[in-house]
This record gives structure tokens, C-alpha cells and sequence, in this order.
């Protein structure tokens, strides 16, 4: 900061504009000063800057920078240009700062036009016009003067510091965000809670449609209301309009299929049915669970081995026993039926197969044959041809 | 109160929120179409490692999933009540779709043939360290649902196990 003299704003001759910025803070190293907001003005041979309150601008010789680099801007902050500096000569005018520990002076630029101020500036120093003019300030002689290049232990060193802060930067900008949502959620819950309870006081006031909407809205927020909970129960009413659903798209299916279906194939026959919001596994069976008790032509049964199936309420079950059986005694001579025979013989998925012979094994109208061969099925003729 | 739009499920609102629901339910859906696609073949019993070829074979380049995603969804697939779930047999992982079949004694004989491919009833039971009676049990069980096949061609017979066909191939 020690590097830029009090002038006015006058240009010297042989100096002219090549550019200018508004909305430029000065940082002494990396500290922000109170020079903001200001308009930055690029000669081609200094850089001037002036805040328009004030009649004063500062300068800064283009010769003393060594170094520029640029850092990109994020939600808090503005890109900044970092210029490195070298040590100003003892003839400069006074400027705002006596002497600072820092060879390095940003520039950050509020409303943009970073990348093309750096552009020219480069331009500007490449071209060393103050060289040819006679100016006050001596030229320092550095052989890299203005490069840009990110060369140097120094430049590599500044690169990683800086990433490293960005990274810093982006992680607790990560966590502000994150703790300005759940600060909103709590209030959003509060309010709510506030809301229902006053409904809950004054519930002669408020029409009734009215507060099964807004119990509704609760519900789909996901916010407990304890009101809601006791007129319909943990999400019932959703199964039940679920299980509507189901007993409508699936009816035919089941029917076509035997009167039997898995729940397995329920789940995803009403999946790829519906293409989006799809259903989870609990949902489907929740709504199984529940269509009995809204008499629905589908209802849930779970065999013992717990597989668990959707069947039409009218199933028959002695003619389901029958096509078993018929299947039985048609195979009775070559080898007996297993679940794989069954399925193939009846279309029908390997498990329910398997279910329908155990059942039949149950009512003693089968028998099993259990060998290395697998686990066939004969019909039981221990009480007809004993 | 038949204005659908008010019954919204709770969970339902936080999966759209975080976008995670429907991607779990349809690679459900299309694990159990595999399963049942290939039970005929290797008794209900499928390698992960098959299933994701499979799966990832009909799905676009940018939309490949993984182990843990297929873990996840069959995990929530148990409920239904179609024996779906996932074991972990020594180094990988299969996916049963057979509702109560497989003890101990079976998982481990399984441990074993993916190891070494095929196994015979001794074979097995030096390995194992088990009677000839109980290898012979498990193995008999296993081939009755399609797990086991018996190649009567070997002297003695030798057992190998469809649900390792590809790890054969890919060893080869």
C-alpha cells in the first residue's frame, strides 16, 4: 500500500487512458482498506484511483509491478487482481500509507471487468511506453517485469495458498448454507406447529375444509401433526387410496394369470404402469395389507414359507386344487410333477408352483417323492387305492 | 374428499426432495425381472457381478450403477416377501431370489464351489472337513432347486453350480 502516491488526476504528457473500472476496493496484502468503491483508471503509464467524493486520486507507477495474478470470485467475494510489487524508490511522493509490510496490493473488482483490466494491463506493461517518456520515477530493472507468466517458487507458492483458502472458503460457504436451511426449517415447523394449535383452540371458527387442507399440507411436509395423526393413523389413508389403485390396474392381470400373483410381480407391473413416482416396496405392500378390509376384489395372502401373494377375493380354491391335481395324475406313470414341471405345465412363476404342490401336499391329495432327482409330487393314493 | 392430490406420502415428499426414490424403485423392478429371467438357469441364485453386467449392459453410458446401488434395492425388496435377498459368499456377493431355502451348510458349500469352480462329494469333504453323508445332504438339497447340477459323466460325479458359470468364463 506504500507503493501508491497521492496525484491528482491529471495525466502527465504522453500519458493517455487506456482503460478504466468502477467498483474497485484496494487491499493492502490481503487486508481490505478503506479505498472502495472507487474508479480505476489504466494509462499507459500508472494506474489511477479515485474515489468520486474525493478530488485526490492515488497512483501507482506501472513499473513497480512484478507480478499479476488473478483470483476468480465466488458468492461473498469479488475476483480480485494481485499485483506484486517491488520496492518503490525513495523519490516517490507521499502517499496513504508511510509503509506497509506487504509487497502486494489486490484489487478487487466489485462490478466485474477483472479478467479485462488484467488484459490491458498486461498490454500496457508489456509495452513499457514510460520507458521512451521521460517520467519522475526511475525504472526499476527487473528483468520480469509485468510477466504474468506464473513462474517462480513464489508464484507456485501463492497458487497453492490461494487454492487452499478458496477450498476453505467454499467448505464453510457449503456449511453456511446448510445451517441457513435447517435455521429456515426450524421456523417453518414452529409456525406451523403455532398454526395448528391455534385451529386445534378454535376449531369452531375455522371451516372444516379449510383445516383438513392445511392438515393435508402438514402431511405432505412430512410434519408431524398430532391432530392429523389421530384422524387417520400413520399414512393409512394414502395405502388405502393406494390399494384402490392397485385392485384397479391389477384385477384383469391377476385374473389372466390364474387368479394368483406374486407380490414381487405386483411390485413391478404397477411400477413400469405408472413410469414415474414410483412405489416403494413398503407402499406396495402396506396397500396389499389393507385391501380386505376395504372388500376389494384383490385381497393379500401369505403362505407359511412366507411368500406372499395378491389373489382374486372369489378365488376357488378346490379348482385351483383341481388343475394341480389334474396335472398330478396326468404325470403319475412318467416321473411325477416338481415345482419346475408345474410352473412350465401351467405358466406359472416357479414359486407358486412350488406353493400349489405344498398345498396340495397339505390336504392330503399329494404326496412328495424327495431324491437326489429333486422334490416331485404324486398324487396321493394311499386312500383311494390302499 | 376425493381430490387425489391431497394424499401425498410422507416419505414419498423427502425422495423427490433428494431425488433418490423412483432411482432404487426402478432398479428393483428390474432386479427382480432378471431374477425371474434367469431362475430356470441357476435355481435363483445369481452373482452380483452377473447381475450388474447385465444391468449396465441395457443402461446408457452416464447411467451405469453399482454394487452398493444393487444392495440397496434388494435390501428393499425383502419386505415383499419373495426370498430376495443378498448374501455374501466369501469374496462377492449373490443375490437370492429362493424364499427360505439355504442354511448354513448350503452357504458354505457354496463358499467353497466358488472357489474352486465344481467340486465332488470328497473333494468337498476334505475341504470342508465334513462327512460324506453331509455333503452329499446339502448337495442333494441343492440340486433339487436348480442350484446343483450333477455331471454323471464324471467318475465320481462331479457338481458344479450355473450361479458361477460366469466367473468360470472370466477366470478362463
Amino acid at each position: 500500500m506504500d507503493r501508491w502516491y497521492w496525484c491528482d488526476a491529471s495525466l502527465v504528457s504522453g500519458e493517455k487512458v487506456e482503460t478504466s473500472a468502477n467498483g474497485i476496493r484496494l487491499y493492502d496484502g490481503d487486508k481490505k482498506t478503506g479505498y472502495d468503491d472507487g474508479h480505476l483508471v489504466l494509462t499507459n503509464q500508472r494506474m489511477l484511483w479515485r474515489h468520486e467524493s474525493k478530488s485526490t486520486s492515488l497512483g501507482l507507477h506501472l513499473s513497480l509491478i512484478v507480478l499479476i495474478e488473478e483470483e476468480a470470485g465466488g458468492f461473498t467475494s469479488s475476483p480480485k487482481l494481485v499485483l506484486h510489487l517491488s520496492q518503490p524508490p525513495h523519490t516517490q511522493s507521499a502517499g496513504p500509507v508511510a509503509s506497509s509490510p506487504h509487497s502486494h496490493i489486490k484489487l478487487s473488482f466489485k462490478h466485474g471487468g477483472c479478467s479485462a483490466f488484467r488484459q490491458a494491463l498486461q498490454k500496457a506493461i508489456g509495452e513499457r511506453q514510460w520507458e521512451s517518456v521521460n517520467t519522475s520515477i526511475p525504472l526499476a530493472s527487473k528483468g520480469n517485469q509485468g510477466r504474468s507468466a506464473h513462474t517462480g517458487i513464489l508464484g507456485i507458492e501463492r497458487a497453492i495458498q490461494a487454492k487452499q483458502k478458496e477450498t476453505n472458503q467454499n467448505i464453510s460457504r457449503a456449511f453456511e448454507d446448510l445451517k441457513n436451511l435447517m435455521g429456515l426449517a426450524k421456523d417453518m415447523v414452529l409456525l406451523s406447529r403455532n398454526i395448528s394449535n391455534k385451529i386445534r383452540e378454535h376449531s369452531g371458527e375455522v371451516s372444516s375444509d379449510d383445516t383438513v387442507q392445511f392438515r393435508s399440507y402438514l402431511l405432505s411436509l412430512g410434519i408431524d401433526d398430532p391432530v392429523t395423526r389421530d384422524t387417520y393413523g400413520s399414512a393409512n389413508e394414502y395405502h388405502h387410496h393406494l390399494a384402490r389403485e392397485l385392485a384397479k390396474a391389477l384385477e384383469q392381470s391377476v385374473e389372466e394369470a390364474g387368479g394368483v400373483m406374486l407380490l414381487s410381480e405386483v411390485y413391478c407391473r404397477i411400477n413400469r404402469a405408472r413410469g414415474l413416482e414410483l412405489l416403494s416396496p413398503e407402499d406396495v405392500l402396506n396397500a396389499c395389507q389393507v385391501m380386505k378390509k376395504l372388500a376389494l376384489p384383490l385381497i393379500m395372502h401369505t403362505f407359511e414359507s412366507g411368500v406372499q401373494v395378491i389373489q382374486t377375493a372369489t378365488l376357488d380354491q378346490k379348482k385351483v386344487m383341481e388343475a394341480t391335481m389334474e396335472v398330478l395324475n396326468r404325470h403319475e406313470m412318467d416321473g411325477g410333477v416338481s415345482a419346475g414341471d408345474l410352473a412350465r405345465e401351467c405358466g406359472l412363476p416357479l414359486l407358486l408352483a412350488r406353493e400349489r404342490l405344498l398345498q396340495a401336499e397339505q390336504c392330503a391329495e399329494a404326496v412328495r417323492d424327495e431324491s437326489s432327482e429333486g422334490l416331485r409330487f404324486y398324487p396321493n393314493l394311499f386312500f383311494s387305492r390302499a | 374428499m376425493s381430490n387425489t392430490s391431497y394424499f401425498v406420502n410422507i416419505s414419498g415428499f423427502w425422495c423427490e426432495m433428494l431425488g433418490v426414490g423412483d432411482f432404487y424403485y426402478e432398479l428393483g423392478v428390474q432386479i427382480v425381472e432378471l431374477c425371474v429371467a434367469t431362475s430356470h438357469r441357476n435355481g435363483g441364485v445369481i452373482s452380483l457381478d452377473e447381475v450388474l453386467s447385465k444391468l449396465n449392459h441395457r443402461r446408457r453410458p452416464d447411467n451405469q450403477v453399482s454394487g452398493d446401488d444393487v444392495v440397496r434395492a434388494v435390501k428393499k425388496l425383502r419386505i415383499l416377501g419373495s426370498g430376495m435377498e443378498v448374501v455374501a459368499t466369501g469374496s462377492s456377493q449373490f443375490i437370492y431370489s429362493i424364499p427360505g431355502e439355504l442354511s448354513m451348510d448350503h452357504t458354505t458349500l457354496l463358499q467353497l464351489a466358488e472357489k474352486v469352480g465344481h467340486v465332488t462329494v470328497s473333494s468337498a469333504a476334505d475341504d470342508l472337513g465334513w462327512t460324506h453323508e453331509r455333503v452329499s445332504r446339502t448337495l442333494d438339497h441343492l440340486m433339487r432347486i436348480g442350484v446343483a447340477w450333477r455331471d454323471n459323466q464324471d467318475r465320481p460325479p462331479s457338481f458344479w453350480f450355473p450361479a458361477f458359470f460366469q466367473q468360470c468364463r472370466a477366470a478362463d
